[in-house]
């Protein structure tokens, strides 16, 4: 079927939205049911269904749009697939109550385009994101994928192509912000038989799905960039280093480069140009310190992936001691899109010294989550206010958590600051890889810092004395005062040791480790002291600090809280007041999350302040 | 030249690629490192060497940035040593050995060198490591005198069950000193990080025994540990030695430099000598690490002469023992007097030994045990001039192509493997001829299992370049010649090629497939075999490689001693003579001989360190002093002439055994035994040495068997006397298996029945 | 194997393990073995790459292989309680398997479906949104489809 055909116009595309998040919402049980439905009714030649990545309003899920209306579904199920085909696709009624509401104002969209979420984005990166199926290079090669590589290999010398990319000021968007244009200059320079690229995929921070999402929704365009950038430097091979725990990924990624050989865009000679380069996928193992290049390099070579002194640079002595070049996933896929609309274009967008878009993945206590693009230089209040939609039933906004574990927490008063590399570093937070956590009065700052450190504690690897046994110093201190052991003189030890591993580690992953640390000390100082001083958590999440009681008045004796209750912790008669035994109670929180709304009568209070709260 | 300042001090230095710590360490500036070592490449992890250099970013490790023209760099500015006084606090955590912070050190470092006993709970009972404790030094340095963390005790057991050394891991810094020189400079891989983060620890796969894991023994771990994590178990109590002395070892061939600890004259420890003394460069082997202090203290050496009268031993004065001695050979007709050595005697001692057998007796009866691959090399090199094309193991790290044929040299030559697994580190490709264990095996890219008795066959063929090789596939023998065809190569081999069909031949075909270019590396298994060779300790060669055919030499010899030269009887025509009732007396320096053969011998006189069969038939017994007591000089199998030197007193009432021949010479009457010290024995057989003849290659007669590996001194098996040896050898045939060929698909198969139904095995994508 | 060096053997260590691990369900001592005698490495090298990995296991998983994730924004939206609740209804510790071997519980990092934190994988399949009672449901339903399975197996013997 070729889309171009004129008579085909009127034919309907459904897209349905395999993302993780859709997929999580059983989107892969309503592509059965809508397959199987349209062939039922015999109608393949009116409609084509298509399957597409992450369509970004993953909090929507399963997403289901139709096109050329671009109308927007919603939260669809697979029992709504039988409304969808016959009032919508034989009755050509769209179905109404799968749009979008806005929770605000009450208006329901039809149309993604008008819906705030959309409206406060700039798709530069994600162009294709949701809008082509990513198993077909066709579909790429129709949105002008490949020109770019064409252009560079047929028309530019690899120091245009560099010169481009320097003009642009692209900074690399795995969280450092190191000029790209610049690492391949250098790469470029380096004198060797051998060279190679490499695709960093390992997204190991927690809370954040910008880079399988784009390697899911669309493989071409990093593979694309890195062509471009082994052009560039000159390396005849390289590697997609991705997480063996985003298995659609990997198979994306597998499928694109068969196709992209097939079509002559690798392999030897690519496009006549003289140019020879091929690459291979290798699956990282579960070890987040690998995302850091030197680390990354270490495990392709097949040993434990424990990091290596910079310098030497991998420009100049990475891969087997041979001059290589790691770009991450989001900056290689914007790489054609600069080459085929310019360095100029590019460098419009954003700021003066952040161009280009940002890509976030919103998450937490927002209400629309998702994955996010926007211009540099935008800020927090617009992305969480007008994309994101605002807080999670109306509650108080916290803070917002940028960087992954190698980030910081902002409070309110910096939700003006614009996005971009220097502002977050500024304010002692990081762009990162691209992970944004929004957290209303009920998360604890204390808490949040003890997960982050927790988290890099485990993935320390070992190696360097500071990062070792520094965050395992300072996760036990945390953990007292989370215990409510807290002293006077911790926070400044937990300072101290923190600037110590800063300063004194190895790998990014030691000196940026103590950052939520610090930057929650810095700007949520009274909630650590009130965990000291008064042993009190305010956002009443420190298990230690708190405990579950039922109130007798409000208990119904319904026995839910009873049922779940994996301790055997609550006892009670049926409709009688049930009770909680502090001493068997794990804090699991699963009493409190199913007693009836109209009960409510389970209740969080301080530990240690036994009455009231 | 470029230069740079380093703490205000300018220093010129050539830009080669050396860090900021090789500069500041050739300048003697000190920069702290704990995870750095010499021998090892720069590894980053401990964080002391943490120095400041201007316009770059934040604090660089001093052992891993290379120097540069111009930098300016700060060791000890406060940021920094403010910021290595805490790492090192955090380091302490997993470092619950008191001492380092303990009030009493200095009162401590006084007494350091008492043996000590007191509580576990201090923490200093159980260190070995007091006489240099690296740990110490950096905290010394740094200035730290407090703890700023409670310690973490990781409660793990000691490790105790292995051989040789005790392990203590709960006092392991990670340095991961241990592991690279295991695995980067040994080749073996015994041990491994564990884990990550802070649960690594030092391990081997399942925490399986060291027995169990490939480790050689070699100690390479023991000696790079900056703490008292791994600690020899004979040398944990004796405290500082009162002085060190370094000397060849003479257990095998290679010549390793081996240093000793010395207190109360009593060796008590060995290890192996500084980085910088060839050829072993600070590396050695189970034998030269762990057994030589047992071995020379062992309660049963020959202390006091004896002579035997009417049937029992007597202990007698060195007089009346030399007077028994000379009545002996007196009374016997010269030809039926039969002299056979040791590889173990130094060069000197063999060359007296010769020379009392043809000077003062007038006899050529004399050889040593074990001659043969000696006689083989040394004849077939000095045949053909060839004495340089022997290579140093400087020169094996060094090839670019290696053949090892007939041995598992990992196992008997340890020094000489590391050297060999250097240079395919490197990427040199190894070749593998003959039998060979599991640890060179995974070193080899290619293993050729032939029998010895084919190897002068393939080695021919292959000097020669010939299409097809015996006995190997096609596609084998192509990539094998396409190796050897270019580049230096390297051939090791030892003595299995005296099994092969023509060990001449094999010979000669080494040496013509090593080419122009390339080296070959003979690996002896003794001491001197080499030095007993060019001293003459032959039946038909002279001092200095001269054939006993060759008169005009023959005369010169005959008129500076005075008797008449010609060819005596190889060690196996002895026992031949002996056999038939040919030969009445025998000198026997070596109790390694076997007896066997020589019943009908009337008289033996039996000189050695050990005790051993021949001590109960020996008309005289004659102590000699343990290669450790000697001095004189060996050569190794690099052909290099080595110092050995007196570490301490002959035990009891022995003698070395140069002193004893010339004694013994003297008591004969003979003119030329006037020797005061090894030296002059020395310089008498240099002018014998300066030109070495050529002669015709003899048959070689003294075959042996393929025998496993079992090292003997003088007498002494030391497996027998050293237990944690006999643990390591007998435990050695456990681990040889042929190398599974088994692809995946079988071995999941073969895995997953053994598993039964709880497996579920999914097919191969 | 003469043409492949000593650095393409340890590549192939990580993608090796990876393979077994597929196929076998866990990395079996042998396994350590026979792939250090395929890549000419000692076992020490394997078992020290196979234990650094959070992906590899040396023991065999459950029949349910059940992950909770506990990326950040599932910590924000209650993962760790969800942890807690789960353990301690199987009555084992993260990274253990149930004595029955039917269930394997483990934290992951995070499985990228943040957006609908919290996330559980339950036997490769990702649900998104999970409660307390979701999540006991989703368990009730497998030991019920276990029973009837095992009922039907003994029916047809």
């Amino acid at each position: 079927m070729s889309p171009g055909n004129e008579s085909e116009q009127s034919i309907l595309e459904i897209r349905v939205c395999r993302g993780t998040g859709c997929e999580s919402a059983r989107a892969h049980q309503l592509l059965e049911a809508l397959n199987k439905e349209v062939a039922d009714k015999g109608l393949e030649n009116k409609v084509r269904i298509k399957t597409i990545g992450c369509h970004g309003f993953c909090e929507q899920g399963p997403v289901v749009t139709v096109e050329p209306e671009g109308l927007f579904y919603c939260q669809v199920n697979e029992k709504d697939i039988k409304e969808i085909v016959e009032s919508h696709i034989i009755g050509g009624k769209p179905v109404e109550k799968l749009f979008y509401t806005e929770p605000a104002t009450g208006k329901i969209i039809s149309k993604y385009e008008d819906i705030p979420f959309y409206k406060g984005q700039k798709k530069v990166v994600l162009r294709n994101c949701g809008e082509i199926d990513p198993s077909s290079i066709d579909e790429y090669i129709e949105k002008g994928g490949y020109d770019g590589l064409k252009k560079a290999l047929l028309e530019m010398k690899p120091e245009q192509v560099i010169d481009q990319i320097l003009k642009s000021g692209l900074r690399g968007r795995g969280g450092a912000g190191f000029p790209t244009g610049l690492k391949w200059k250098f790469g470029r320079g380096s004198k060797s038989d051998k060279k190679y690229v490499v695709c960093n995929a390992d997204e190991g921070d927690p809370g954040a799905f910008m880079d399988g999402a784009i390697l899911v929704a669309d493989p071409h365009a990093v593979l694309e960039g890195l062509i471009v950038a082994a052009y560039s430097i000159g390396a005849d091979e390289g590697f997609v280093y991705v997480r063996h725990e985003y298995p659609q990924a990997v198979d994306s990624i597998k499928k694109a480069i068969i196709d992209s050989r097939k079509r002559g865009f690798l392999g030897k000679d690519i496009l006549d140009s003289g140019f020879s380069f091929d690459l291979s996928v290798k699956e990282g193992a579960g070890a987040f310190v690998c995302g850091e290049e030197t680390a990354l390099m270490t495990s392709i070579e097949g040993n434990r992936g424990t990091p290596r002194p910079r310098p030497p640079f991998p420009t100049d002595s990475g891969l087997w001691g041979k001059p290589t070049c790691i770009n991450n996933v989001k900056t290689l896929a914007t790489i054609p899109v600069i080459l085929r609309r310019g360095a100029e274009w590019f460098s419009s967008i954003g700021t003066e010294k952040s161009k280009g878009t940002a890509i976030f993945s919103l998450t937490g206590k927002v209400k629309n989550t998702g994955l996010v693009e926007v211009p540099m230089g935008t800020t927090l209040r617009h992305i969480i206010f007008n994309v994101g939609g605002g807080i999670q039933g109306d509650a108080k906004f916290k803070a917002v958590q940028t960087g992954g574990p190698s980030g910081g927490c902002l409070p309110a008063d910096k939700l003006d600051l614009p996005v971009d590399y220097d502002s977050l570093t500024q304010a002692g937070t990081i762009m990162g890889s691209g992970g944004m956590i929004v957290m209303d009065e009920t998360t604890c700052m204390v808490d949040v810092a003890r997960y982050f450190l927790s988290f890099t504690q485990a993935e320390s690897c070992g190696k360097c004395t500071p990062c070792r046994m520094g965050t395992l110093e300072m996760l036990r201190i945390l953990d007292k005062i989370r215990s409510g052991n807290g002293e006077e003189g911790d926070i400044e030890k937990l300072q101290e040791i923190a600037i110590t591993v800063k300063e004194g580690s190895l790998c990014g992953l030691g000196q940026t480790a103590p950052n939520p640390v610090l930057t929650t000390v810095r700007y949520f100082r009274d909630e650590y002291e009130a965990h000291i001083r008064d042993k009190i958590c305010p956002a009443e999440v420190c298990k230690a600090l708190i405990k579950y009681v039922i109130v007798s008045e409000k208990c119904i004796g319904c026995g839910a809280c009873l049922r779940i209750c994996p301790a055997n912790a609550i006892t009670g008669k049926k409709n009688e007041v049930h009770i909680i035994s502090d001493e068997l109670c794990i804090k699991c929180g699963a009493c409190f999350e199913v007693c009836p709304p109209k009960a409510s009568a389970i209740d969080k209070i301080p530990a240690y302040h036994g009455g009231g709260h | 030249m470029p230069s740079l300042t380093i703490d205000g001090k300018q220093i010129q230095f050539k830009e080669d690629g050396r860090t900021i710590l090789d500069i500041a360490r050739e300048e003697g500036i000190y920069i702290p490192t704990l995870c750095d070592h010499p021998d090892l490449p720069p590894h980053g992890g401990c964080r002391m060497c943490l120095v400041e250099v201007e316009g770059m970013k934040g604090f660089v490790t001093a052992c891993t940035t290379p120097a540069k023209d111009n930098m300016i760099v700060d060791t000890t500015n406060d940021d920094l040593m403010k910021l290595k006084r805490n790492i090192l606090q955090l380091l302490l955590i997993e470092h619950p050995s008191a001492c380092v912070v303990c009030a009493e050190w200095n009162t401590c470092n006084e007494y350091r060198s008492q043996p000590f006993k007191s509580g576990l709970i201090t923490g200093c009972s159980t260190c070995p490591s007091k006489a240099s404790c690296e740990l110490r030094d950096v905290v010394e340095y740094v200035g730290l005198d407090d703890l700023g963390f409670v310690p973490r005790y990781k409660e793990m057991p000691v490790e105790k069950d292995d051989p040789f050394f005790d392990r203590d891991y709960n006092i392991c810094i990670l340095c991961a000193r241990c592991v690279r020189v295991c695995d980067e400079i040994r080749g073996t891989g015994a041990i491994s990080f564990a884990k990550r983060g802070h649960e690594t620890r030092v391990d081997t796969a399942f925490g399986n025994s060291h027995l169990d894991s490939g480790c050689w023994f070699c100690g390479a771990c023991i000696d790079v540990c900056p703490t008292g994590a791994l600690s020899p178990r004979m040398m944990k109590w004796h405290g500082t030695p009162d002085e060190t002395v370094v000397t060849t070892c003479m257990l095998c061939g290679t010549g390793c430099q081996i240093e000793f600890d010395v207190k109360w004259d009593r060796i008590m420890a060995s290890h192996p000598g500084s980085e910088n003394s060839e050829p072993n460069r600070g590396h050695a082997c189970v034998l030269g690490r762990f057994c030589i202090p047992s071995l020379m203290n062992a309660p049963d050496r020959l202390k006091i002469p004896t002579v035997r009268r009417d049937g029992v031993s007597i202990p007698v004065s060195w007089d009346e023992a030399y007077e028994r001695i000379a009545e002996i050979l007196n009374e016997t007709t010269p030809g039926r007097i039969g002299f056979v050595g040791a590889p173990h005697l130094t060069t000197e001692a063999a060359y007296l030994l010769q020379k009392l057998a043809r000077s003062a007796i007038g006899t050529s009866n004399v050889d040593f045990r074990g001659s043969g691959f000696a006689s083989l090399v040394v004849r077939t090199l000095a045949d053909t001039d060839s004495f340089a094309k022997v290579g140093s193991l400087r020169d094996l790290e060094k090839a670019d192509w290696i053949i090892a044929v007939g041995g598992d040299f990992v196992k008997t030559h340890q020094v000489v493997a590391k050297s060999c697994y250097q240079a395919v580190a490197r990427g040199a490709p190894l070749i593998l001829i003959g039998e060979a264990g599991v640890n060179l095996k995974r070193w080899a890219t290619e293993h050729i299992p032939l029998k010895a008795k084919a190897f002068s066959t393939i080695l021919s063929q292959l000097a020669v370049g010939e299409e097809k090789l015996k006995g190997v596939k096609k596609q084998h023998a192509e990539h094998i010649k396409s190796v050897v065809s270019k580049g230096e190569g390297a051939i090791i081999f030892g003595s299995d090629i005296l099994l092969a069909n023509n060990p001449g031949e094999a010979m000669t075909a080494l040496l013509r497939l090593a080419g122009d270019k390339g080296r070959i590396y003979p690996a002896f298994d003794q001491g001197n075999e080499v030095g007993a060779m060019i001293a003459g300790l032959q039946p038909d060669l002279l001092p200095g490689l001269t054939s006993v055919g060759a008169s005009s030499v023959r005369s010169k010899f005959e008129a500076l001693w005075g008797k008449e030269i010609k060819a005596g009887l190889s060690l196996e025509q002895m026992r031949m003579a002996a056999s038939k009732g040919e030969l009445d007396v025998l000198y026997v320096i070596d109790g390694s001989l076997l007896a066997k053969g020589f019943k009908k011998v009337k008289h033996v006189i039996y000189q050695s360190p050990f005790p051993s069969e021949w001590v109960n038939r020996a008309s005289v017994i004659l102590p000699a002093a343990g290669f450790v007591e000697d001095s004189g000089t060996v050569v190794n199998m690099e052909m290099k002439q080595l110092k050995l030197k007196q570490v301490t007193q002959p035990i009891g009432k022995s003698k070395q055994d140069w002193l004893i021949l010339t004694e013994l010479g003297r008591r004969l009457g003979s003119e030329g035994f006037k020797y005061k010290s090894p030296k002059k024995v020395a310089k008498e057989l240099r002018e014998f040495t300066k030109e070495l003849d050529s002669g015709a290659i003899v048959e070689i007669e003294s075959i042996r068997k393929a025998a496993d590996w079992n090292p003997v001194y003088r007498g002494a098996i030391l497996a027998e006397r050293i237990r944690d040896l006999k643990t390591f050898i007998d435990a050695l045939p456990e681990r040889e298996r042929p190398l599974s060929t088994e692809s995946m698909d079988d071995f999941v198969k073969r895995l997953s029945e053994q598993e039964g139904a709880n497996t579920q095995v999914k097919e191969a994508a | 194997m003469q043409d492949l060096s000593r650095a393409d053997l340890a590549e192939q260590v990580i993608p090796s393990l990876q393979e077994i691990q597929e196929r076998l369900g866990y990395i079996p001592r042998e396994a350590i073995i026979w792939l250090a005698d395929k890549l000419h490495l000692s076992e020490q090298e394997i078992y020290g790459v196979a234990s650094f990995y959070n992906n590899f296991r040396f023991t065999l998983p459950g029949k349910h292989h059940l992950r909770i994730c506990l990326g950040t924004a599932c910590h924000v939206q209650g993962g760790d309680r969800l942890l807690a609740a789960t353990s301690e209804k199987l009555g084992i510790k993260p990274g253990d398997t149930t004595p029955d071997k039917r269930y394997s519980l483990e934290r992951v990092a995070c499985v990228g479906c943040c957006a609908l934190a919290p996330a559980v994988v339950l036997d490769d399949v990702v649900h998104g949104r999970t409660t307390q009672r979701s999540l006991k449901r989703l368990l009730d339903s497998v030991d019920r489809e276990d029973r009837k399975a095992k009922k039907s197996e003994g029916g047809s013997q």
